[in-house]
């Protein structure tokens, strides 16, 4: 098979090869968030926790096209109720099947579609914000401040609006599933200043969006700096705040594939640093305060 | 295998063209699963939240806002709630259960309705309406924003599980007619006012149109 044309985009002092780096940690990624059902997860924990020991396996390209082939299947069955972070799961799984099975271009071909994946997952978030029509107005993020309870410290202490009117936010929109009709309107409770809040929280995710997009598409922004500082930025604001680890682990370990594949080993170093602090989000931050306010 | 070549030694167009392809074909196929979801978010009722286009986050209209209700009478013409759980030991197809939040389609909803009728039912032991009655006790200013709860049935079915069968204190019953609606939430940031819309529905079945039900195995 002959190499690509490609020989220009390589930066000289990186390596043709995908790193280990890269592997062991897409191996973590799959280990730990890509499974939507048992058929997966086990299959999934047995070939990467493989991977992870021997590195004859982890540069087998065989077995990734094993996992890849699993991911799209398996995954591919649920596609109308998975979360959108397992799509970009699968298609990074390709991505590293295809790299390991090109070698002299494997580091070009994970760098390019991490690049492009990430451009494009927040192209298509932007413009689903643009299309929905409920952006603008605030309504998405006022409506999740009131009754989202992985929420509802930040927004009671931001906003001023206590936490027992939140709880009663949420009873109020569960009883609403009771006796279903059209006719029955309920106000939520709320402040001013977290409708200010909600709209302040919406702008700056639409312009963090449609930046790294721009950045993360266009040929201009291949070694730019700013970049890797809006998606990280992104990342540990967003995902501190509404908890979706897989998402914030997929696009750190993708920006981390991107980094190191162009020899930016502090950008790299970076992006893991980010992929350990996003765990934190898992810690149910909501339940502690609680209980320690009623301390 | 012959390679096509320029005479400069260099790979065709092409050949250049079809490498571009491979290699980026991860991004090619997330650009055509992100067009189609959008498409079927726009024209049909798949929820943006899910089928790989990135919509999540951009509007109130997630799987967990939508939600099923299902109506059932009982042989005695009793109108009553069911319960339903993904994990119930049901003839029918898991996935569909799973599937009816994010994508809900009639052929869905009628296949569900008929597998309903004449299933087992048990009455729940999760009283909403005891739930709802602690509720408005705490606040009773809350009440008038339900205009049409003396509307709600008093009883609430649950499928019947014949594996616990022993544990089940009251005898099983059956429904002659289900109808299932599928609702959602619609927010409005200036009045902060919560109401649902119906999204989808009704649909409905008897024991007239159903095809009777084998009973269920004992395990």
């Amino acid at each position: 098979m002959n190499d690509p044309p490609f020989d220009s985009e390589l930066p000289t002092s990186a390596s043709h090869d995908i790193g280990d780096d890269v592997l062991r940690l897409t191996a973590l990624l799959l280990i730990f968030y890509a499974g939507s059902d048992w058929l997966l997860t086990i299959p999934l924990k047995i070939a990467c926790g493989g991977a992870l020991f021997s590195s004859k396996l982890l540069r087998s390209w065989v077995l990734w096209l094993g996992i890849s082939v699993l991911v799209v299947f398996i995954d591919g069955g649920a596609w109308h109720s998975i979360d959108n972070h397992k799509y970009l799961i699968a298609y990074w799984a390709i991505c590293i099947t295809l790299a390991l099975s090109w070698p002299s271009r494997g580091s070009w071909i994970a760098s390019r579609n991490a690049s492009l994946l990430i451009g494009l997952c927040f192209f298509f978030a932007f413009l689903w914000k643009i299309l929905a029509g409920e952006y603008f107005d605030g309504s998405f993020m006022h409506r999740v401040f009131l009754t989202d309870s992985r929420v509802a410290v930040p927004a009671s202490l931001a906003g001023g609006v206590p936490i027992s009117a939140l709880s009663a936010n949420r009873s109020l929109e569960s009883m609403m599933q009771w006796s279903p009709s059209p006719d029955v309107i309920v106000e939520l409770q709320s402040s001013r200043a977290l409708s200010t809040i909600a709209i302040c929280a919406l702008y700056w995710t639409l312009l963090l969006e449609a930046l790294i997009a721009f950045l993360w598409l266009i040929p201009i922004g291949k070694n730019s700096l700013v970049k890797d500082v809006a998606l990280i930025a992104f990342i540990l604001t967003t995902y501190v705040l509404l908890p979706v680890v897989g998402f914030a682990t997929v696009l750190s370990v993708m920006g981390y594939a991107h980094a190191s594949g162009r020899g930016r080993r502090c950008v790299a170093a970076a992006y893991l640093g980010v992929v350990a602090l996003v765990q934190l989000a898992s810690v149910p931050w909501g339940g502690l305060v609680s209980r320690m306010a009623m301390a | 295998m012959r390679e096509t070549k320029h005479r400069w030694g260099r790979p065709s167009a092409v050949r250049n063209a079809s490498n571009v392809l491979l290699l980026l074909a991860p991004t090619f196929l997330m650009c055509a699963i992100a067009l189609r979801q959008m498409w079927l978010a726009t024209t049909d009722t798949l929820s943006p939240w899910k089928g790989g286009g990135f919509g999540m986050f951009a509007t109130v209209d997630s799987p967990g806002n939508r939600f099923v209700q299902i109506c059932g009478w009982t042989t005695a013409g009793e109108e009553v709630r069911v319960r339903l759980t993904a994990s119930m030991p049901l003839d029918i197809n898991a996935g569909l259960l799973k599937r009816l939040p994010a994508y809900p389609t009639e052929p869905d909803l009628r296949s569900l309705a008929n597998s309903l009728v004449g299933a087992e039912f048990i009455e729940s032991t999760v009283s909403e309406l005891a739930r709802r009655d602690e509720f408005f006790r705490a606040n009773p200013q809350m009440v008038s924003h339900f205009p049409t709860l003396p509307q709600h049935p008093r009883r609430t079915l649950e499928l019947m599980d014949r594996r616990r069968q022993g544990h089940y204190g009251a005898a099983s019953e059956h429904l002659q007619a289900v109808e299932i609606v599928v609702w959602r939430y619609v927010f409005h940031a200036d009045a902060r006012t919560l109401r649902i819309e119906r999204m989808l529905g009704p649909v409905a079945a008897d024991s007239s149109t159903s095809t009777p039900r084998a009973p269920q195995a004992a395990s």
